[in-house]
């Protein structure tokens, strides 16, 4: 019986969840439609999926800890650099991270029906595999940082099989990009 | 589209820490593996045992 209790509890949990991540997605979707066709109109498009970030995880009842080792500003722009633990790493990055973020994902992220395309313009995807997609990753990854737009990887490049336990090797695109345009890389755990 | 037929969502307390920012002045690419390998080390200290692994999905009995 507790197993049966456990499993309708997850289900219900997980509906709830479901729910509470997707509505407020198409509530706003024509808005992101418009905000994404310009490149000065996805700041504001970026604050909507700040706010979808912190909404979503307000109604799951997510509590969210959040600890800064430094008392001094984080120097902008940087690059944050985060363990790959789960598909709600993305949100709680946009939730706790100020400004204009840019952030580098896969590019199947781009599939995604609806939010796909959306997020495909207004941050950056790469292909691992194509030497060319990395290549125009890393140059728009450096634009941005040129231009004051913090960045935020994932090294690892995907979840790895033991999330919260063993990380996977880093890749060098986050290093080299802060090496050559001189900005500082701040390290961000999610245990 | 990505497969989502493993997607499981679990109610957890969750934890985030930026650690103080690194400089990369002055670093060159062959300074990368000592800069990657300091990144990892902080960021594995700050993982917990109950944050391990990936949740066995639920089962009806």
């Amino acid at each position: 019986m507790p197993a049966f209790l456990r499993y309708l509890g997850h289900r219900l949990y997980t509906t709830w969840a479901t729910i509470w991540f997707v509505v407020p997605f198409f509530v706003t979707y024509p808005l992101q439609l418009i905000l994404v066709r310009r490149p000065e109109w996805q700041p504001y498009l970026h604050a909507i999926n700040r706010n979808w970030a912190k909404f979503s995880m307000l109604m799951w009842g997510v509590p969210l800890e959040i600890i800064h080792e430094s008392s001094a500003p984080v120097p902008q722009p940087c690059i944050y650099v985060a363990n790959h633990g789960s598909y709600i790493d993305i949100m709680v990055l946009f939730y706790t991270i100020p400004g204009f973020l840019n952030m580098m994902g896969k590019d199947t992220l781009a599939k995604f029906p609806f939010w796909g395309p959306i997020f495909a313009k207004t941050y950056i995807t790469v292909n691992r595999r194509s030497l060319v997609s990395r290549g125009r990753a890393m140059a728009q990854a450096r634009q941005g940082l040129l231009n004051g737009r913090p960045l935020a990887i994932f090294p690892e490049g995907t979840i790895g099989p033991k999330p919260g336990e063993e990380l996977l090797p880093f890749m060098d695109g986050a290093f080299q990009l802060a090496i050559a345009t001189g900005v500082p890389i701040v390290p961000v755990s999610m245990p | 589209m990505p497969s989502v037929a493993g997607l499981r969502v679990r109610h957890a307390r969750l934890r985030v820490v930026f650690h103080e920012p690194i400089s990369t002045k002055g670093l060159t690419q062959e300074d990368i593996p000592a800069l990657k390998a300091k990144v990892t080390a902080q960021i594995a200290d700050d993982f917990v045992p109950e944050g391990r692994g990936i949740p066995e999905p639920s089962k009806f009995w």
